[in-house]
């Protein structure tokens, strides 16, 4: 973990990589700009893997004066000029400029990659695929590959091709979303959360005990395919104050939720896979024992808690740089670990503000209380004053996320359930499952309605979006 | 001989840049006489390949559940290594493109198909085919894919009816012209090298070659 916050802190601090300005400053001067239609531009419009530029980045440098490294005030201010000036250029010389290019969607680094390429055939039968249009026969195929997990049977295919319809789609993808392939354990719902939960059988608790059981992911991962299918509230993944069963039966796996004190849970299934955070306290995953037990462990600022939160729930991940949206007046350092070095204030401005909500919830210890591990404990900072010093003792349990002040974790889930970015990613994960890839630059406006349309007309349902979805052109034109 | 239905299996697959079958990348119709392999190649109409060109691969369990119903065997022992591991799950799991976060920690796809991915793909196809032969030619009369071969002698129309069979089966289409000459002529070069009829061995090739061409392993 040292070896992380030492990467995180060498990136913020290493001035030839991709600018954290740079992506706002490119989207004010070309707001038309494709890449700038779901906020700051993606770090590809100008570079390969940063710092290394691509074909456009490179041509854009050149036109940048001054001695190496530039401070952002400089390049803040040389950027307008540099970028009207290969506004016209051609950076991959296939005879489209750079902006036209990008206000169109393809990319100004790729020959391959330009407005009006290809052309559609003049026989479908014998083409194939109808690789202009969308293809029915070709979506109901992917269909039953995506979400069930299988071709459809020749059978099904036979009638499919006799009689194609948008209905008989919809009544595919509602079957598939009922599968154990979707829905059930190692499922593909189930593995959207493995990098979320991050589990380790040999400290898990449980079902499948290790050697030093600490806590049930099962627990997580129920939880979490709970909330993406049934029509339910995606949001609750941040927000709930339940836990969830995941229970096998004859006709296949049901997710049923239960609630719980922690006496109760501790006769019921013992200490070991116990969910131990009082119903008031409780914000979905995120207080989960797992989530506590795996992140917080021993640490008084459980920042890599609120990094992980932050990364799995809403996209962000701090090591690349992202989300930084500095506090006034942060970082504090309360627990007197260096954070107001120049090379780490960068990050931590955003990062530490963004952890005190997490700093009344207990990990494994760490503390000189005896409080109860993984529960919440308004006194817990107090505990740390011995180990991280006096600093603690102020330790706020107010924080900040987007630079909306919240009391606590309960309102930090609020904001962060509610926000374009929990919405992104959430689309984001389910793209990324079904294309193997993040949206092209040609994609992003129908990615960035779905995930718009995520927040209001599907009412924040993983199933509503996903019928959505397999309608969009990305998904049914071959 | 291998060196030989290598280059059979890129004929079929049809790999060069715009050149994937017309109906190749999940075949969705008819078409019999196209070219195989080639855009624009049989002069009798242009392909127009897919300006995203983004096919998927169908990983392990997929590719492999598909085959085991297309040819009618036991999901469970459609594929084992050693007699005992089963091929996707366990064996080849990570390399087909599949995860196992609880113990190796593994908790997405690996970003980039390894080059064991092709090898442990032609494994599963392999190992999956030849159970399927060796029950056809045991008991001929219940045979579920080459019945016509393996209760007959090895000809244009016992070998043709196979292909058909292989292709409606794995591809859910016909083949076309092309794709089952290419096929059919197989055999020869199977019967020089090994003598004897061939059948159970161009039967159990056949199958490999259309089960590992992109349009089989990706959509």
């Amino acid at each position: 973990m040292l070896r992380w916050m030492s990467l995180a802190l060498a990136l913020a601090a290493a001035p030839a990589l991709a600018r954290p300005v740079a992506p706002s400053a490119f989207c004010a001067a070309w707001p038309d700009a494709t890449p700038c239609g779901a906020g700051p531009a993606d770090c590809t419009t100008c570079h390969t893997a940063p710092p290394q530029r691509n074909l456009f980045g490179a041509q854009l440098d050149a036109q940048i004066a001054g001695a190496r490294p530039l401070t952002d005030a400089q390049f803040l201010m040389a950027l307008p000029a540099a970028l009207a000036a290969v506004e016209a250029q051609d950076a991959d010389g296939d005879g489209v400029g750079n902006r036209e290019e990008l206000s169109v969607g393809t990319s100004p680094s790729d020959a391959l990659s330009k407005p009006g390429e290809g052309k559609c055939p003049e026989s479908i039968e014998n083409n194939g695929w109808d690789v202009c249009n969308r293809d029915l026969t070709y979506v109901f195929r992917k269909v039953h590959l995506d979400f069930c997990g299988r071709s459809p049977s020749r059978d099904a295919l036979g009638d499919f091709k006799a009689d194609p319809s948008e209905a008989a789609i919809e009544a595919a993808l509602a079957a598939c979303l009922k599968t154990e392939y979707w829905i059930g354990r190692d499922g593909a719902v189930w593995n959207l959360a493995n990098r979320k939960i991050r589990p380790l059988a040999s400290i898990k608790a449980g079902e499948g005990e290790g050697d030093i059981p600490l806590g049930d992911y099962f627990d997580d991962y129920a939880y979490f395919v709970y909330t993406q299918t049934g029509d339910r509230d995606a949001r609750e993944v941040l927000t709930g104050n339940y836990f969830v069963a995941e229970v096998r039966t004859d006709k296949g796996t049901v997710y049923e939720p239960w609630n719980r004190t922690a006496d109760a849970e501790f006769e019921l299934r013992g200490f070991g896979p116990a969910q131990l955070v009082n119903m008031q306290r409780r914000a979905g995953m995120l207080t989960h024992r797992w989530f506590l037990m795996s992140n917080t462990m021993f640490t008084g600022v459980p920042r890599t808690t609120a990094a992980q939160a932050y990364r799995a729930f809403l996209g962000l991940d701090i090591s690349r740089l992202e989300g930084l949206e500095p506090v006034e007046g942060e970082p504090v350092d309360y627990d007197e670990k260096g954070v107001q070095e120049a090379e780490c204030a960068r990050c931590h401005s955003t990062l530490d503000p963004l952890t005190y909500p997490f700093t009344r919830y207990e990990g494994i210890g760490g503390g000189t209380g005896r409080a109860l591990p993984f529960s919440y404990n308004g006194n817990r900072h107090n505990t740390f004053v011995a180990v991280d010093g006096p600093g603690m003792a102020d330790l706020p349990e107010a924080g900040v996320l987007f630079g909306q002040p919240v009391a606590n974790l309960l309102e930090w889930a609020q904001v962060a359930a509610n926000s374009d970015a929990f919405a992104r990613a959430t689309l984001l994960d389910y793209w990324k499952l079904l294309f193997g890839e993040a949206p092209r630059p040609e994609e992003t406006a129908e990615f960035d309605q779905l995930w718009q349309d995520f927040k209001t007309t599907h009412e924040y349902r993983v199933e509503r979006m996903l019928h959505a979805l397999v309608k969009t052109e990305a998904y049914g034109v071959p | 001989m291998f060196r030989k239905y290598l280059i059979l299996m890129a004929f079929l697959a049809g790999c060069d840049d715009g050149g994937s079958t017309p109906e190749g990348a999940g075949g969705a119709g008819g078409g019999a006489d196209m070219g195989a392999g080639g855009a624009g190649g049989g002069g009798e109409f242009e392909l127009v390949p897919s300006r995203k060109a983004r096919v998927k691969f169908k990983g392990g369990e997929r590719a492999l559940g598909d085959l085991a119903v297309a040819l009618e065997l036991d999901r469970a022992s459609a594929c084992t290594e050693l007699g005992i591991y089963d091929c996707v799950t366990q064996v080849h799991r990570i390399a087909l493109g599949g995860v196992e976060p609880y113990e190796l920690r593994i908790n997405d796809p690996l970003e980039v198909i390894p080059v064991t991915a092709a090898i442990a793909a032609d494994r599963v196809a392999l190992v999956a085919c030849g159970q399927r032969v060796a029950a056809d030619f045991e008991d001929p009369q219940n045979a579920k894919v080459f019945k016509v071969l393996a209760s007959g002698d090895a000809t244009a129309e016992t070998l043709g009816a196979s292909v058909d069979a292989l292709y409606d089966r794995i591809l859910m289409r016909t083949p076309n012209a092309e794709e089952a000459a290419a096929l059919v002529a197989l055999h020869a070069d199977v019967v020089a090298e090994e003598g004897g009829d061939g059948r159970a061995t161009w039967a159990k090739l056949a199958c490999f070659a259309v089960a590992t061409t992109l349009e089989s392993l990706f959509f």
